[in-house]
């Protein structure tokens, strides 16, 4: 009897693997399907106000004083370490934190999100978010926090979010 | 009476086997409606290299469809039961793993994009719910039990 469950889930997956990738490569927006980028790109490209920034141009911004740096971190993160000047906005805390974030930030000024690690999404959904809610000029920083350090760029650990005094 | 409570049994095989069927139909579609959404959330969990977020991002959408299909119409039911129990396994330990380290993620489930439903134990524990007809259904059918030859009534 198992032989059969077995030799039944075979016959299907034969037939239904060869169906999705036909169905696929013959859809319009099918997905290519090792890019490896796609993934993330699909959802920069269809929001165009939203980009990563490159780390050198980061830098000048962050030197020019006219951007404010978000970490999306979780707040044990940000206390331990964060770009100096950056305020909290951790992604899985974001209803928590935003009405404090807006009370400190004008839609007008320029953003730039970051989290740690290469594959880490937090700093793009706080992009997304933040976009949604008015702010124009959005970008976030790929493995920004490795990279900062990385580079000894100004860090700060402790916090002053107001959030946590209320 | 035997045959009697057999036949309840079998009423409850057969809805249970068509709601899991028709619960992962509709899971499936939404997915193939929008892959590039699907596969960001297969690229959200974390867990799968990135080199086959986008193949599974494909493919799993239409065996939820076509293995949906087949419990309903109770075409190749055990197959497609198992393939379905393997699925939610999946499921369970993606979500859970990721309960466990904090991402705040949308669950991909039945609805996609930044606006979907997020990971949550309630996500969890639907899952683990979906598992008991799907295990059902795979080792025990109305007239023969997986592991015996003969049915609970002695037929």
């Amino acid at each position: 009897m198992l032989k059969s469950v077995l030799k039944e889930t075979v016959i299907i997956l034969m037939v239904v693997i060869p169906l999705a990738l036909l169905a696929n490569s013959l859809r319009p927006d099918g997905l290519d399907l090792f890019n490896i980028k796609a993934p993330v790109l699909h959802l920069v490209e269809a929001n165009n106000s939203i980009s990563a920034i490159p780390l050198d141009r980061a830098i000048e911004k962050y030197r020019e004083g006219k951007t404010l740096f978000v970490d999306t971190r979780h707040p044990e993160g940000y206390l331990t370490g964060h770009i100096s000047g950056a305020l909290n906005l951790p992604d899985q805390l974001f209803d928590e934190y935003i009405d404090n974030f807006l009370s400190r930030a004008d839609p007008d000024m320029e953003i730039v999100t970051y989290c740690d690690g290469e594959d880490c999404p937090l700093g793009f959904n706080v992009a997304e978010k933040l976009y949604q809610l008015g702010f124009e000029r959005v970008f976030y920083l790929t493995n920004g926090w490795d990279r900062w350090q990385e580079n000894s760029l100004p860090s700060a650990t402790g916090g002053d979010q107001r959030h946590h005094e209320e | 009476m035997k045959s009697e409570n057999a036949g309840r049994w079998d009423w409850l095989h057969l809805l249970l086997r068509i709601l899991l069927g028709v619960i992962f139909i509709y899971a499936g579609c939404i997915k193939l409606i929008d892959p590039g959404a699907f596969a960001q959330a297969v690229y959200n969990y974390k867990i799968l290299p990135l080199l086959m977020v986008n193949p599974v991002a494909v493919i799993l959408p239409w065996i939820e469809v076509i293995c949906g299909v087949f419990l309903v119409t109770g075409f190749l039911t055990r197959g497609s039961a198992l393939i379905i129990d393997c699925l939610l396994l999946i499921f369970v330990f993606a979500l859970g793993f990721n309960l466990y380290r904090g991402l705040d993620i949308s669950c991909g489930c039945f609805t996609l994009g930044s606006g979907g439903e997020k990971i949550t134990l309630f996500t969890l524990v639907r899952d683990i719910s979906l598992l008991i007809p799907g295990i059902w259904i795979l080792i025990c059918k109305p007239e023969k039990c997986l592991w015996t030859t003969t049915c609970d009534n002695g037929k």
